[in-house]
């Protein structure tokens, strides 16, 4: 939009400058030409119409004068030059066309001088800066003139709101370092914390909260002027009442007169006084008149009408309120004292006033003791009926063990106790249950009352048959008087007998085979719906309503393997091994011993799984060492049936509810102890692998490493099937099947958690327990991002949570320690709340949240997609990375190969060695022994490679891929370059270098400044030379005279080298004829020849 | 005229659980009553000197207040009194149980 132009007020246009000259000491004088171009101030040589003003020698001027005299035009200022002190004379040309003569301005003085050159001066900045202006416009305010409109309309505007984005990252990749702040150490907790030079343990001993009454209330003061009456003739006109109605009485006259004139009321009145005029007539005290006057005097006034007026009138004011007041105290008791009702009828009416857990009982038994809970489960029908197992190591708890206990000798000497406990008997075990190994893990069947599956440590699973056993123990002997007489006279008799069978010790009724059962530690075990079977071949199918209901459970092991157990002993002849051992000896046994004796007995050391879930990848030795693991409960609905004997508990029975063929859900949901998560199914062979049991490798949907610690809990909604929630390390996260890849929600905690439960009541409500000792409730519909409440439930960790599946008034949450005792707690009303619209609510925050999540994605694969380049970089990042790690795959390979190699070489030259007969027939024994065993085995060794072959193939498809994969990787950088050139080529020109120099950017002041030095030198230096002329002493005839004593010297010798010189001659005539001496004389002539050649040289200077 | 007086203190005791009603006037001498005379003379004194207790104490906290009722509940009966200038209406009342 274009703003309307608002027009400022014009400025106030600046007054054009002229300058004056007209001041003393500027004179006018017309100039000739010739006087012009004497003083050199000729019109468009010297100077310009722009700049007029020129200095003009003095001398030149007086010049003129003296040249021209009068005729000058400089004469009339002749004086005035004269007496001008400067060189130079300012004048100025004067632009005038109105006459033929050139006018010019004379400055005569340096005053008028100064200021023709100021106003000159002036008058060309002007001129100037109005040329400037004329060529450089200034910008102006900005006026519309309706183009804006076009512009305007191809500017994109964003026209939808902004959107919201909540940012997840994957998983925290760092704990960030906390900022230290300062605590008050005496108002935490923790504020102390004593480091002892010995191992001990720390329990936290949590302060009582105490109520004190510090209300500021006044000391009590006994006056007795409280009570002390205002009239204090009162306390004693009860007798002088008496004695005034007695006086009445006695004179007679005063109460007839008041009856006549008083009325009823006066009647009522002295009827009282009357009679208790009669009761004290014994009474014969004097009366006292002065004390009785005011009555008198009230009774007199009482008889005045206005008076009984005045009292009317406060009666009629005072009535109703009176009235009201009377009859509200008639129906109800206002001031009804409602503390004590509230502390006695506190648990019959239902108030929603406390979130806190109370104690109810705790279980610990000494067979126990340093042992932690590994699980606990309450019975699914039977009420207040709990199992626990106690092993030494719990998941969520970390130990630090100086020694480590042998293993064997506690497999064989350790106790492993398995308890059935009842909440109405806090002292002793109900029963207490024999296993093997230690049992980490315990089911009850949920729809068979009587069946309790563990797992053990080494991998098998016990079955216990509980039917009777309970009510065994419970069963309290009625004898009659002689029975019990005979009974102790009997046993008095057989003091050597030892009772050997308690009745309180159950012994595993079957054990699984050693032999296929897992092979580590079992940590999960979870029932199959019963209207399915899973077939040995891993086939499930559903089962028509006349068929019976199967019962098939999966249990989870650390070895990465889940089998599937059928616990049926119709077929146990389908598990081949051995046959039930059939006892010859009694043909058939008292029906008095069968009559306890379990059905599941024939699948002892005979049961083994029907098929095999492995958690791995085809081809890779790793699997998931599973911890936890969820599957969907079982659709089974129990309902009361009271008995006619219920020791403090109450029965139910369980029905199954039908399902459809879509009710299957055979997805699972696998926690391990490194903090994967998996979701995983199986799809089944289509024929039976000849295995012993079929073995599968898991179908996984995606894996997600979320948690920073060990699983130790993956539990399904009990309401809403489709969630599912984790906890390990400090996380705790929920997930959807609808999402992949990632949670739903997840929180981290500050405390590691140890276990969770959700509630049975509400679907947003979950309970974790914290190894700090606290339940934390959590109620995701309220708030997801803390727990509502948090109680402390122990001084030590916990290490498991587990609630009461069945309906109670009060209901039981059971909370384990690592103390090993295993606590009770009664649920506050309030999470005890149902309410049908909790699980639509639930639901409907669950999609809005899956929503959120998906939208989110979709973005995020939207924005990639259309900012590939972002990806690019990260895949190219990668792809060097990976790089790298080939070639050092590759050097690894290499060094592998020539390993062999010389394995090889070293195998030929064995080869080579002379085989004697004794090894050639151990060679054919083994090679014998070879083929008996695979004939045995009916091993064919065609076949294996023929079935092998599919096998290899895949392997080799997958090697080809990988190869494939790699080279594009390796040229990811070129791929890279060359997309970046084709699309962004201006990325790739790269900005001229700048040339290296050492040269300063101005190239010209530095020659100046050279030459200028040059210059200083050359004439400082020219300077030195001239000031220190050398003088050096030199006469020629010292010289000469030197030379001429030298000579002197020499020519002292001369003679006698004359001689020489002519007997030199004289022998060289002679060599001639004696050639002889040849040689000697040679040695001579040179040696004379060089003394000739000194004397000539010295004779030359 | 004094009969409607009359009336209204036994229309009052006839409510359920009424002990008595008794009229003080502003000297403390019970001047109507339905409970025995000394009783009423002893409620009439004691209660005079705590409706001026009780008035001195409204008036005190706030000089603009005044005492209009005062209630006195007991284990065993409830104390009604309603001051005036001239008269003070008490009656005394066994709760309901």
């Amino acid at each position: 939009m274009a703003e309307e132009p608002t027009a400022p007020p014009p400025k106030p246009r600046r007054k054009r400058f002229i300058p004056n000259y007209n001041v003393d000491g500027v004179h006018r004088i017309a100039i000739g030409e010739e006087t012009q171009i004497q003083i050199e101030i000729v019109m468009g040589m010297d100077i310009t119409p722009q700049c007029p003003w020129k200095l003009v020698s003095k001398d030149k001027i007086m010049e003129t004068i003296e040249v021209g005299g009068e005729l000058s035009e400089f004469f009339p200022l002749k004086a005035e030059l004269e007496a001008y002190t400067q060189n130079e004379v300012l004048m100025g040309f004067i632009e005038d066309d109105s006459n033929d003569l050139d006018e010019f301005y004379v400055c005569v003085t340096v005053e008028a001088k100064d200021h023709c050159k100021f106003q000159s001066d002036k008058f060309l900045k002007r001129q100037a800066k109005k040329l400037q202006k004329a060529v450089e416009k200034k910008p102006r305010p900005w006026t519309s003139l309706g183009s804006e409109i076009e512009i305007i309309e191809l500017i994109p505007i964003n026209t939808r709101a902004f959107l919201e984005l909540e940012i997840k990252t994957a998983f925290p990749t760092a704990y960030q370092p906390e900022k230290f702040c300062v605590r008050d150490t005496s108002s935490v907790r923790d504020g102390y914390i004593e480091l002892t030079p010995y191992r001990q343990r720390f329990n936290c001993v949590f302060q009582r909260r105490i109520d004190t009454g510090a209300q500021a209330n006044p000391p009590r003061i006994t006056r007795h002027a409280q009570t002390e009456l205002r009239y204090p003739q009162n306390v004693w006109t009860q007798s002088i009442a008496d004695a005034l109605g007695r006086g009445f009485t006695e004179t007679g006259g005063g109460g007839d007169t008041k009856r006549e004139k008083g009325g009823g009321v006066d009647e009522f009145f002295d009827d009282d006084d009357d009679d208790d005029s009669a009761d004290s007539e014994p009474e014969k005290e004097p009366i006292d008149e002065v004390a009785l006057k005011p009555y008198r005097d009230a009774i007199k006034r009482m008889r005045r009408a206005s008076y009984v007026k005045l009292m009317t009138n406060f009666m009629t004011t005072k009535d109703a309120e009176m009235d009201s007041i009377i009859t509200l105290n008639t129906v109800m008791d206002i001031y009804c004292n409602d503390y004590p009702n509230l502390v006695t009828q506190k648990a019959t009416g239902v108030v929603y006033d406390s979130m806190t857990f109370e104690d109810y009982v705790c279980f610990t038994d000494v067979r126990a003791k340093n042992k932690y809970v590994s699980c606990a489960v309450f019975h699914p029908m039977w009420t207040g009926i709990v199992a626990i197992s106690y092993a030494d190591a719990s998941p969520a708890v970390m130990n630090t063990l100086s020694t480590r206990p042998d293993p064997i000798k506690r497999a064989v000497y350790g106790l492993n106790p398995v308890m059935i406990w009842s909440h109405i008997d806090s002292l002793f075990p109900k029963l207490y249950l024999e296993a093997p190994r230690e049992v980490k893990v315990l089911s009850f069947c949920p729809f068979n009352e009587n069946i309790l599956i563990g797992g053990c440590i080494n991998g098998q699973v016990v079955v216990w048959d509980l039917t009777n056993k309970l009510e065994n123990v419970e069963k309290i002997e009625v004898l009659t008087e002689t029975r019990e007489r005979y009974r102790i006279a009997m046993n008095a008799h057989m003091g050597w007998m030892k009772r050997i069978s308690d009745k309180a010790v159950v012994p595993a009724t079957a054990l699984s085979n050693l032999m296929t059962n897992h092979y580590g530690a079992v940590t999960a075990i979870e029932w199959f719906s019963p209207n399915f079977f899973i077939s040995q071949t891993g086939f499930t199918e559903l089962l028509t309503a006349d068929q019976k209901k199967s019962s098939i459970f999966f249990t989870g092991s650390e070895d990465g393997t889940i089998l599937i157990w059928n616990l049926s002993v119709e077929n146990v002849a389908v598990f081949g091994g051995k046959k039930v051992k059939k006892s010859h000896r009694v043909a058939r046994r008292p029906s008095g011993l069968l009559v306890d004796v379990s059905p599941f007995c024939v699948l002892d050391r005979v049961f083994q799984p029907s098929y095999k879930i492995i958690l791995g990848v085809t081809g890779h030795p790793d699997t998931l060492a599973l911890q936890s693991l969820a599957m969907t409960p079982c659709p089974i609905t129990y309902t009361y049936t009271p008995k006619p004997i219920s020791r403090g508990r109450k029965y139910f029975t369980c029905s199954i509810l039908p399902q459809k063929e879509e009710d299957l859900n055979v997805v699972m949901y696998c926690g391990s102890q490194h903090g994967e998560m998996r979701r995983i199914t199986w799809e089944g062979h289509a024929f039976n692998t000849g295995e012993v049991v079929n073995s599968e490798y898991c179908v996984t949907k995606y894996r997600c490493y979320i948690h920073d610690g060990i699983i130790t809990c993956t539990k399904k909604n009990p309401f809403l099937h489709h969630i599912t929630m984790t906890v390990g390390g400090k996380i705790m996260a929920i997930w959807s099947d609808k999402l992949l890849n990632r949670p739903l929600i997840w929180k981290k905690r500050p405390h590691r958690l140890t276990d969770a439960v959700w509630s049975l009541y509400k679907p947003s409500l979950l309970f974790i327990t914290t190894d700090e000792g606290n339940m934390e409730t959590w109620d995701l519909l309220l708030r997801s991002d803390l727990p509502i409440a948090v109680q402390t439930l122990s001084g030590t960790q916990l290490t498991g949570i587990h609630v009461h599946t069945l309906p109670l008034a009060k209901n039981i949450i059971g909370v384990s320690d690592s103390n090993g005792s295993f606590q009770m707690f009664l649920d506050p009303p309030i999470f005890m709340i149902e309410n049908e619209t909790y699980k639509a609510r639930f639901d409907n925050m669950l999609s809005r949240e899956l929503n959120v999540m998906q939208s989110f994605i979709s973005w995020q694969n939207n924005w990639l997609k259309h900012n590939p380049q972002v990806l690019l970089e990260i895949k190219r990042k990668e792809g060097a990375l990976l790089l790298e790690k080939e070639e050092q795959k590759r050097k690894a390979k290499e060094a592998e190969d020539q390993r062999l190699e010389e394995e090889a070489e070293a195998r030929r030259l064995a080869k080579l060695r002379v085989i004697g007969p004794a090894e050639r027939w151990t060679m054919i024994v083994n090679k014998l022994i070879e083929r008996t065993i695979a004939v045995k085995k009916r091993i064919n060794k065609a076949e294996l490679i023929e079935q092998e072959k599919p096998l290899r193939e895949l392997e080799a498809q997958r090697l080809e891929k990988e190869r494939r994969m790699l080279e594009i990787m390796k040229n990811q950088t070129n791929i890279f370059n060359d997309t970046v050139a084709i699309l962004f080529p201006e990325a790739i020109k790269k900005p001229p270098k700048p040339a290296k120099t050492y040269l300063p950017p101005d190239k010209g002041a530095v020659k100046r400044e050279y030459i200028e030095d040059y210059e200083y030198l050359k004439e400082s230096a020219m300077r030195t030379v001239k000031e220190n002329p050398y003088h050096a002493s030199f006469s020629w005839e010292a010289t000469l005279s030197e030379g001429r004593e030298r000579r002197e010297a020499l020519n002292t010798y001369e003679e006698y080298l004359n001689v020489h010189k002519a007997r030199l001659n004289y022998e060289v005539q002679e060599l001639t004829i004696q050639p002889q001496v040849k040689k000697e004389l040679k040695k001579r002539s040179k040696e004379a020849i060089s003394t000739v050649e000194f004397s000539e040289a010295e004779t030359g200077t | 005229m004094a009969n409607e007086a009359e009336e209204t203190v036994r229309k009052l005791s006839t409510h359920k659980g009424v002990a008595g009603v008794i009229i003080v006037n502003g000297e403390g001498i019970p001047i109507k009553t339905t409970l025995d005379n000394h009783v009423s003379v002893q409620y009439a004194g004691l209660m005079g000197s705590l409706i001026d207790k009780a008035k001195s104490v409204v008036r005190d906290l706030d000089p603009t207040n005044e005492l209009t009722f005062l209630r006195i509940r007991s284990k065993r009966t409830e104390i009604m009194v309603a001051p005036d200038k001239d008269f003070i209406l008490i009656v005394v009342q066994n709760p309901v149980d």
